[in-house]
């Protein structure tokens, strides 16, 4: 895809076009995704399911800009991601990307407070600022209470909003998330869903990869993750 | 800066163990290079006040008998000192003549240097009160005697007073700080270390302290000389050599001391403790550069995870290999100050029980932590380029 084409997309927080995703095995090259577009717009809840080995980790990877693709472009906010160097991607990653894991990926020896403000370890914010931000965001969660608690003593469910209050202690444009019920129970998991509903009418673009077709219903759309493409689900 | 250090603190009080073993190791080779600067800067030290003490430049010329004890050192007379004046145009030429056990009054024995005013030329001791004799004390043979500061505290001696040597009264005149301490180390030869019970007389004077008994005057026991400046000490006593092997010398065997055979025994200290010492140092270092290594390698596997999530959070590759390589050069550091400083601390307390010198100073005790810090980067090199070329998504996978 040219960049006139991505060019065209610059409405889209994230868009890709024609993109491959290639790995090396003994056995030949894995084509783990296939001439894949896809955009989400600014605001936007877009839920993505299918079963395990569609490539839907691989995809979040290269949406996160954690990687790259091994053919086809990728844009983000209108800059295509091919053409930055080492440190403009670094900035794009902790300015304007968070991130959510399905094992919470969170720094167990210290508190729910020093998690949250990790979000600002590699931002020039002062130290007070962060701590500030990082009280904000684990209020927003529901977690106020527990700011000072090692997160090792808390309950899933909790470390999961943990988790979410650090990828957007700063305002991301697009919150990516891998499984975040994936480790959690019931009410727990709902209550997740229920912090990542108040992110999207709060206009934070949401990009979530599930196998719980029940939270489905929090999506503005679904594609389904088939075989190394992405299609609307029916 | 601080979130860094934040980071190490945790990372050491998650695994102490490991940066404990790491710690342990570096220390005890700081200790050892520790004690290998102080004890070499010590026998540095000590080697240059050797010279110092015996004068920079000088060597000393003997003459022992040439047909047995009876004759020691007579070979030597003032006809070889004009002789070695003559042709050391700059240099410095003296002779001494020496006598040992001289009654001084009561049960006091001194020990009599027969010299002349050119003393002072070669030897670097300095008139601490009065003055030393001169050309008008030898010329006329006053009875002058010039003592030496311990000598003076020891017997109440005063510029003015009167000592007496052998009976006849001598006038002191003056009293000789001798610096002689390193010297005192290496040798007990009269010729170089006069003593605490030293003085000086013109050796124009008959040696009114032998009761009678004849003496040369003009013999003398060594002669000191002093290389002229430009020239080298090596190439003066060839030169003196020369001079005092023509046959109408008279003189079959020469014996010359030079600062550089008096500093023999101390190279060889210096070079077995160099092999030694730095030996145990080298491999202490190493092997805690290793210990060190092998720590930050389990720590990037341990971390692979939180490598993961600090570069989605924005860390540059540069980022997380900064973070080990600091950590590496923290912990050395710190192992470096403590066994530095313990070591420079437990040397000062036994110094006066330490078999050999040693010398405490800023460059000893900060040396250990340059080498901590270039340790530390070199160690922690590898684990940290390899932390840094983790890809992000890989690091994630393994959540």
């Amino acid at each position: 895809m040219s960049a006139q084409a991505v060019s065209e997309t610059t409405a889209a927080a994230l868009s890709m076009r024609g993109v491959w995703k290639t790995f090396d095995t003994p056995r030949g090259p894995l084509h783990v995704l296939r001439d894949l577009d896809f955009d989400i717009a600014p605001g936007a809840f877009v839920v993505i399911t299918g079963p395990s080995g569609s490539g839907k980790s691989t995809f979040l990877n290269l949406a996160s800009l954690l990687d790259t693709p091994s053919r086809g472009t990728i844009a983000f906010g209108g800059r295509i991601v091919s053409s930055l160097t080492e440190q403009e991607l670094c900035a794009v990653r902790k300015e304007r990307i968070g991130m959510v894991f399905q094992k919470f990926c969170l720094l167990t020896h210290r508190s729910a407070l020093d998690n949250v403000a990790f979000r600002f370890r590699y931002l020039p914010s002062p130290a007070r600022e962060a701590r500030r931000l990082a009280e904000s965001a684990l209020a927003r969660v529901g977690l106020a209470g527990q700011a000072d608690q090692a997160v090792r003593l808390m309950s899933g469910g909790e470390m999961q909003r943990v988790a979410i209050a650090r990828a957007v202690a700063r305002r991301p444009d697009l919150l990516v998330a891998d499984e975040p019920t994936g480790n959690l129970d019931r009410a727990s998991a709902e209550s997740v869903m229920e912090t990542f509903r108040a992110l999207h009418a709060d206009g934070i673009a949401i990009l979530l990869v599930t196998h719980n077709e029940s939270l489905l219903r929090y999506a503005t759309r679904h594609l389904v993750c088939r075989d190394g493409r992405l299609e609307d689900a029916p | 800066m601080s979130g860094a250090l934040r980071d190490i603190a945790d990372d050491i009080r998650a695994r102490p163990g490991r940066a404990g073993l790491s710690f342990l190791a570096l220390a005890v080779g700081m200790t050892a290079l520790t004690v290998l600067l102080a004890v070499l800067g010590g026998l540095r030290e000590r080697a240059r006040k050797i010279v110092e003490e015996l004068g920079a430049h000088v060597f000393v010329i003997t003459a022992p008998p040439a047909d047995g004890a009876a004759q020691a050192r007579a070979a030597l007379d003032a006809r070889h000192v004009e002789l070695l004046r003559a042709h050391l145009a700059d240099g410095a030429a003296t002779g001494i003549r020496i006598f040992d056990g001289v009654s001084a009054g009561g049960d006091r024995l001194a020990r009599v240097f027969a010299a002349d005013a050119a003393l002072l030329e070669a030897r670097p001791w300095r008139v601490a009160d009065g003055r030393f004799f001169d050309a008008y004390d030898l010329r006329n043979r006053e009875r002058v005697a010039v003592v030496s500061e311990t000598l003076a505290v020891e017997w109440n001696l005063r510029v003015g007073g009167v000592l007496s040597l052998g009976e006849a009264p001598f006038r002191v005149i003056g009293l000789l700080r001798i610096g002689a301490d390193a010297l005192a180390s290496e040798t007990a030869d009269a010729t170089l270390l006069p003593g605490d019970r030293a003085v000086f007389v013109p050796r124009t004077l008959p040696p009114y302290w032998l009761g009678g008994r004849g003496a040369d005057e003009s013999a003398l026991d060594a002669i000191y000389v002093r290389a002229p400046p430009g020239a080298s000490v090596e190439r003066t006593v060839e030169l003196a050599r020369g001079l005092l092997a023509q046959p109408d010398q008279r003189i079959e065997q020469l014996s010359v001391l030079t600062p550089e055979m008096l500093l023999q025994r101390l190279r060889k200290w210096q070079d077995t403790i160099r092999v030694t010492a730095g030996s145990i140092a080298l491999l202490c270092l190493i092997l805690g550069g290793t210990t060190l290594m092998s720590l930050l390698v389990a720590n990037v596997r341990e971390r692979v995870t939180e490598i993961g999530l600090r570069r989605a959070l924005g860390a540059t590759a540069a980022d997380i290999a900064g973070l080990f390589v600091l950590e590496a050069i923290l912990l050395t550091a710190a192992a470096a100050l403590v066994g530095a400083f313990g070591t420079g601390a437990v040397l000062w307390l036994s110094r006066e029980r330490f078999p050999a010198p040693l010398q405490l100073d800023a460059f000893v005790l900060l040396a250990p932590l340059a080498v901590a810090m270039v340790l530390g980067a070199a160690f922690s090199y590898w684990p940290a380029r390899a932390a840094a070329r983790i890809s992000p998504a890989e690091a994630l996978r393994n959540e």
